[in-house]
C-alpha cells in the first residue's frame, strides 16, 4: 500500500510536470534590416535543451513553467540572453544585432565564447564581413581572406598575397564555397586581393580540421562563405570610395515575400594609367603602361514561397582584364569566375529541414595575342554543374543529424593553344578536354552523450569517374568534446579527406594561368588524414577564451611539376608530373576577447611543413615554401566613443623557405652572344628569408548624416615601414667602365613600403 | 569632382611611395658548392671536334678562370677513338673552345658517338649522342608594318612520322647580334608545314640571318632547363629548376649540330 501510494504520487508528479509545460514561441530577426533569421539557435543551458528557428525565423519550444535563461544566437550576430518567467504560452520576438554594426554591438551582453567552448566542432573560425571591415586593409580594400590570415594555422604566401595556406596545405587544397558554389580562382590581381566584395558577404567560416561530413573534395580547409540577403523592410544601400576601387550595394524588398540585393565593385587603375599614357603619347622613348582593372558583381534574390519553403537565387560574375594594344601588337589577358546557384529550403517541420541546390560555376582565362596577321590564343577553363541536397534532422534534444548527397559534372579544357596566320594556311592547335563526375554522400550525428560529453561522428563516401577510371573513398570524420567543468573543455578530432581534382602550377605563386586537372590513371586522388587535439579555457567573466590545439596532417599523392617542365607547349601533361608526400604538424594558441570596448585576439602557431618527392631535390625531403616555424598575430579593436574606433594588427612570421642557387657555371651556347652565367640549384627551398613582421593601424570616424550613416576610414599599412623580403636573387656587380662582371651580390626585393589610405564608406 | 581631385593626389602620393627603392644589398650565406666539371661539345659533320671544358664554382666566390686544362678527353665513334688535345681557340665572335681534335666528324647518322673526360682531380664525365640530319628552310619572306619595320616568316617541312625538336636563332646584320632564340617541338603542328615568324625588328636595308637547328630531345631539355634556371634567379614567380644535362658525372651537353641557314636582305 505504501508502495502503491508512492507510485500514485510519482505518477501524479510526472503528470503534473507534463501539465506544467507551456510553449514559448516567437520570431528571430535582424534588428536593423528586419531580415528573418532561419536556423537561429534558441538554447536553455540549464535544461540542455534547444531548438532552431524555421525558414521564417520562427521558433517554438515547450518548457516547464518557471524562470528560464534563454540564449538566442546566430552566426555573425551578437547573441542575446533573455530571462523569461513562463506561466502560460508566451510569444517572445527577438531582434539580434549584427556584430560590429555600431558602438553598442561590442557592448551587447552575449555569450558567444561559451557557445564556442561547448561545441564539439574544433578548428573552426568565423568572420563576419563587418568584423573584417574594422581591421586595417591595404589600399583600403577589405578582404575577408586577409582577415583569415590573421588567425592561427592560416598563413599567407607572401607580402600582400591573399592565398591561404592552412595547416601545411596548398592554396589549391582549400574548398572555397560561396552559397554552395565552388570557387576555383578566388583572386584578383595575381593573388593580391580576393574576389569577395565585403558588402555582399554576410559571414565566412573556415574549417582547418575536424571537417564536418557534408564537406569534401579538398584536403586542407573548407571556407564556407554566405552572401547577404536583401533588406526586407525598405530600400537601402551602401558603398565606398577608395584609392583603387569603388563599390556600391543596393537592396530592396521586391514585395512582401521577396527581396533583392545587388553589389558591384570596380578598380580604376586603368583610368589613371590611360591618362599617363595619353600625356606621353608623343614621347618616342615612352613605354605605355598596359590597362588593368578588375570588377565583380554579386546578386541575390530571396523569395518566401510560403510557411515552409524558401527559394533563393544568387550569382557572381567577376573578371580581371589586362590588355596592351598598339599598332602592331595586341595582347589581351582576361580571367574570371562566374557562378549561379539556386537553393530551395523546405521545412518539413521544426525537426526536419531540407536544402536542395543547383549550382553552375565556371572559371576561365584567355590570353589573346594579335601580331599583325597572326593570332595566338591560350586558354583554360573549368565548368561545373552541381546538384546537392542536404537534410538537417533534430529527432530530439540530444541528436542533430545531417545527411545528404551531391553530384558534380566537371568539364575541363586544359591548356588550349591555338595559333595561325590570317589565311589559315599554317596553324597549330593543342590542349585537351576532359570530363569527370564527382559525387558524395554523407551522414553525421552531433550527439550529446551527457552534459559534459558531445560526440560528432560522420562518414562520407565520395567518388570520381573520368572515362574508364573510377575512384572512390571512405572518409570518416570524428570529433568530440569533453567538458571538465563549465570553463574548461577538451576536444579532439580526426578527418580523412579526398581530393579528386588538382591545380597544376609551374610557378611558385598562384597565377590565373594555373590549370585544374582531373584524376586519371596516372594522377591518382590526393588523400589527407588529420588528427587534432586541444583544450579550451573560458575565463571566469566569460570574456576571454583561450584555446590550444595541436595537429598532425599526412598528405599522400601530392603533385608537383618535374623540374624544368612547362605548363604549356606540351600535349601530355601527365608526363610532366611527379608525385610525393607531404606532412605537417604544429601547435596553435589562440586567445580571443569578444566583449567590451576592447576586443581582439592573439594567435601563435609553431609548425613544420614538409614535402617528400623522389624526383625533386634528389629525393631528399624539403620544406614547403610557406613552411613557417613561428607565426604570431596580434589584433586589437577599440571603441573610443560613438564616433571613433581604432584598430591595429601586428604580425610576425619566420621567413619563407626559398630556393637560391649555390653554384654557377659558364655556358657559351651556339648562338654566339658570349658566355652566360647559369645558376646551379642543389637544395629546394634550402634558404630562409629574413623574418616578416608588420604593423597596420586604422582609425574609423563615424558620421551620422540625416540620410543614414557614413565613415571615413584612415588606414596605414606597414606603419614602421619595414622592407619585408618578397624575393631574393643574386645579381652581377659590374665595373663602371666596360661593364665587366667583377663579383656577385645578394639582393632583397620588397614590395610594399608604408601605405596610408583613406576610404569613405556610406550606408543609407 | 573635388573628391576625384583628392583621389588623384592620393594616387600620385601612392606612386611616389612606389618610387621608393625597395631593393637592397644583403648578405646571403649560401651552402658550399662542390665544384663540378662542365662540358660543351657540339659535333658538326665535316668539322673537327671542338670542346669547352670548364668547372663550376660557388655562386658568391670571387671570379677566377673556369677553364679546366688538364683533362684526358676522347670522342669514340665507329671504333675510332679520337683523343682531343689542349688548344684554346677563339672563333669569330665570342666562342672559345679549349680542346680540339685533328679528326673530322663523319656524317654518320646511324651510329652513336661517345664522350669520355677525366681530369687531374679524378673527376669524370661520360656522354653519348647521335647525329641528326638538318631540316631545310623552305621559304623565308618578310613583310613591313606601318612603321616600316619588317618581320620574317620562315617555313619548313616537318617529318610527321617522328617527334622532332627544333631551335631557331635569328641574328640581325651580324652573327653576333641575336634578336630571337627559342626551342620548340612539332607536337602541336597539325600539318607537315611549320611556319615561324620573327618580331618586327628589321629596318629596310638590314639583313636577317635565320638558323634552324634540328636538335635531339636531350638538347631541347638542356636548353629549357638552363633558361628556367636563369629565370628562377630573376623571376619571383618562377619555379626553381635544376640543370638537365645529357652527360653523366658533371654538367653539360654533348650533342650534334644539324642546321640550315638562310640570309634575307630586307629591301
Amino acid at each position: 500500500m505504501q508502495y502503491f501510494s508512492l507510485f500514485i504520487l510519482f505518477s501524479l508528479s510526472i503528470f503534473s510536470s507534463f501539465a506544467q509545460k507551456q510553449e514559448l514561441s516567437g520570431v528571430v530577426k535582424d534588428s536593423e534590416t528586419g531580415e528573418k533569421l532561419p536556423g537561429a539557435t534558441v538554447f536553455i543551458d540549464s535544461l540542455s535543451k534547444g531548438t532552431l528557428s524555421d525558414i521564417k525565423g520562427r521558433y517554438s519550444i515547450t518548457l516547464p513553467i518557471g524562470s528560464h535563461k534563454i540564449l538566442f544566437s546566430y552566426i555573425g550576430y551578437s547573441a542575446d540572453t533573455q530571462i523569461v518567467r513562463l506561466k502560460k504560452n508566451t510569444i517572445l520576438n527577438v531582434q539580434l544585432k549584427s556584430e560590429s554594426r555600431t558602438l553598442e554591438e561590442v557592448l551587447v551582453q552575449s555569450e558567444p565564447l561559451k557557445e564556442k567552448l561547448q561545441s564539439s566542432q574544433m578548428s573552426v573560425t568565423t568572420i563576419t564581413a563587418k568584423e573584417a571591415k574594422l581591421l586595417p586593409a591595404i589600399f583600403g580594400e577589405v578582404d575577408i581572406f586577409k582577415t583569415f590570415q590573421l588567425k592561427p594555422g592560416v598563413k599567407s604566401g607572401g607580402e600582400g598575397a591573399s592565398g591561404l595556406y592552412v595547416r601545411g596545405g596548398g592554396v589549391d587544397q582549400n574548398l572555397i564555397l560561396v552559397d554552395n558554389a565552388v570557387v576555383y580562382n578566388p583572386y584578383h590581381l595575381f593573388g593580391f586581393f580576393s574576389i569577395f566584395n565585403s558588402d555582399a558577404i554576410k559571414d565566412a567560416e573556415l574549417y582547418k580540421g575536424g571537417f564536418p561530413a557534408q564537406f569534401g573534395g579538398r584536403l586542407s580547409s573548407v571556407i564556407d562563405i554566405k552572401t547577404r540577403e536583401g533588406n526586407t523592410e525598405q530600400f537601402s544601400g551602401s558603398g565606398g570610395i577608395g584609392i583603387i576601387s569603388s563599390r556600391l550595394t543596393l537592396e530592396t524588398p521586391v514585395n512582401q515575400h521577396s527581396s533583392l540585393i545587388v553589389s558591384a565593385r570596380r578598380t580604376y587603375f586603368d583610368v589613371f594609367t590611360r591618362l599617363v599614357n595619353r600625356q606621353n603619347k608623343n614621347d618616342p622613348d615612352y613605354d605605355p603602361i598596359p590597362d588593368y582593372y578588375f570588377y565583380d558583381l554579386n546578386g541575390k534574390y530571396a523569395y518566401d514561397l510560403g510557411d515552409r519553403d524558401k527559394l533563393s537565387i544568387s550569382g557572381y560574375y567577376g573578371n580581371d582584364v589586362f590588355k596592351f594594344n598598339d599598332d602592331d601588337f595586341n595582347f589581351n589577358f582576361n580571367w574570371g569566375n562566374s557562378m549561379i546557384q539556386t537553393q530551395w529550403q523546405h521545412f518539413f517541420n521544426t525537426d526536419l529541414v531540407a536544402k536542395t541546390s543547383l549550382v553552375y560555376t565556371k572559371y576561365d582565362y584567355q590570353i589573346r595575342n594579335f601580331f599583325d596577321d597572326f593570332e595566338f590564343k591560350i586558354g583554360s577553363q573549368v565548368n561545373d554543374l552541381t546538384g546537392l541536397i542536404d537534410f538537417n534532422y533534430y529527432p530530439d534534444d540530444r541528436n542533430s543529424i545531417k545527411f545528404g548527397l551531391s553530384a558534380t559534372r566537371h568539364k575541363f579544357i586544359v591548356g588550349r593553344i591555338k595559333g595561325g596566320d590570317s589565311e589559315g594556311e599554317t596553324s597549330f592547335d593543342a590542349g585537351n578536354d576532359y570530363k569527370g563526375t564527382e559525387w558524395g554522400a554523407y551522414i553525421s550525428d552531433d550527439f550529446k552523450l551527457s552534459k559534459a560529453i558531445t560526440l560528432n561522428g560522420g562518414l562520407r563516401l565520395s567518388g570520381f569517374i573520368n572515362q574508364t577510371n573510377y575512384f572512390y573513398g571512405l572518409e570518416p570524420r570524428i570529433s568530440g568534446k569533453f567538458s571538465l567543468n563549465e570553463m574548461v573543455a577538451l576536444k579532439a578530432s580526426y578527418a580523412r579527406m579526398f581530393q579528386y581534382i588538382h591545380l597544376v602550377s609551374s610557378s611558385s605563386a598562384t597565377l590565373p594561368t594555373d590549370i585544374w586537372y582531373p584524376s586519371n590513371e596516372l594522377v591518382k586522388p590526393q588523400i589527407s588524414d588529420q588528427i587534432a587535439a586541444g583544450v579550451s579555457f573560458l575565463s571566469r567573466n566569460k570574456k576571454i577564451l583561450i584555446t590550444n590545439e595541436a595537429y598532425y596532417k599526412w598528405m599522400n599523392r601530392q603533385i608537383d611539376f618535374k623540374e624544368g617542365a612547362g605548363l604549356f607547349l606540351t600535349s601530355n601533361l601527365d608526363d610532366n608530373f611527379v608525385f610525393g608526400k607531404g606532412y605537417s604538424y604544429g601547435n596553435e594558441v589562440y586567445i580571443e576577447k569578444k566583449q567590451g570596448k576592447t576586443t581582439g585576439w592573439i594567435g601563435y602557431t609553431l609548425s613544420w611543413t614538409w614535402r617528400d618527392f623522389e624526383d625533386i631535390n634528389n629525393g631528399k625531403r624539403f620544406f614547403a615554401r610557406y613552411d613557417r616555424r613561428h607565426d604570431v598575430s596580434l589584433v586589437v579593436m577599440h571603441q573610443l566613443n560613438k564616433r571613433f574606433s581604432l584598430s591595429g594588427t601586428w604580425v610576425y612570421g619566420t621567413g619563407n623557405a626559398v630556393t637560391l642557387p649555390s653554384g654557377r657555371f659558364v655556358l657559351q651556347e651556339v648562338e654566339n652572344i658570349g658566355p652566360k652565367v647559369i645558376p646551379i640549384v642543389e637544395n629546394r627551398n634550402g634558404y630562409r628569408m629574413k623574418p616578416y613582421h608588420r604593423m597596420d593601424l586604422s582609425v574609423v570616424y563615424k558620421i551620422y548624416p540625416r540620410w543614414g550613416e557614413s565613415d571615413l576610414t584612415f588606414s596605414v599599412y606597414n606603419v614602421y615601414n619595414r622592407y619585408n623580403p618578397y624575393f631574393l636573387y643574386i645579381d652581377e656587380e659590374k665595373a663602371d667602365e666596360g661593364g665587366v662582371v667583377t663579383s656577385y651580390q645578394g639582393k632583397q626585393v620588397s614590395l610594399f613600403p608604408i601605405i596610408p589610405t583613406l576610404t569613405y564608406n556610406f550606408k543609407f | 569632382m573635388a573628391y576625384f581631385k583628392y583621389l588623384l593626389i592620393a594616387f600620385c602620393l601612392g606612386l611616389l611611395l612606389f618610387g621608393c627603392d625597395l631593393e637592397k644589398d644583403i648578405t646571403i650565406d649560401l651552402p658550399k658548392h662542390q665544384s663540378q666539371l662542365v662540358v660543351e661539345c657540339y659535333l658538326e659533320p665535316g668539322r673537327k671536334v671542338q670542346l669547352l671544358l670548364t668547372e663550376s664554382s660557388s655562386y658568391l666566390d670571387s671570379l677566377s678562370s673556369p677553364f679546366v686544362n688538364d683533362a684526358l678527353i676522347t670522342v669514340t665513334y665507329n671504333n675510332i677513338v679520337d683523343t682531343l688535345f689542349l688548344n684554346t681557340q677563339f672563333e669569330e665572335g665570342y666562342k672559345v673552345y679549349n680542346y680540339i681534335s685533328n679528326k673530322i666528324v663523319p656524317a654518320d647518322f646511324e651510329r652513336d658517338f661517345f664522350l669520355y673526360i677525366k681530369d687531374s682531380k679524378g673527376r669524370t664525365i661520360t656522354g653519348k649522342t647521335k647525329l641528326l640530319q638538318a631540316v631545310p628552310i623552305d621559304t623565308a619572306e618578310y613583310k613591313f608594318n606601318e612603321d616600316s619595320l619588317a618581320y620574317v616568316l620562315m617555313s619548313f617541312e616537318d617529318d610527321t612520322t617522328r617527334e622532332n625538336y627544333y631551335r631557331l636563332v635569328v641574328h640581325k646584320d651580324s652573327l653576333t647580334n641575336v634578336v630571337q632564340r627559342f626551342v620548340f617541338t612539332d607536337e602541336f603542328s597539325e600539318t607537315s608545314k611549320i611556319s615561324v615568324g620573327t618580331p618586327y625588328t628589321f629596318e629596310k636595308g638590314k639583313e636577317a640571318f635565320l638558323t634552324l637547328y634540328h636538335i635531339d630531345e636531350s638538347y631541347y631539355k638542356y636548353v629549357r632547363s638552363v633558361d628556367a634556371a636563369r629565370d628562377g634567379n630573376s623571376n619571383p614567380f618562377a619555379q626553381p629548376a635544376m640543370i638537365m644535362s645529357n652527360v653523366g658525372g658533371g654538367i653539360g651537353i654533348f650533342t650534334g649540330l644539324a642546321f640550315d641557314f638562310r640570309a634575307v636582305r630586307i629591301e
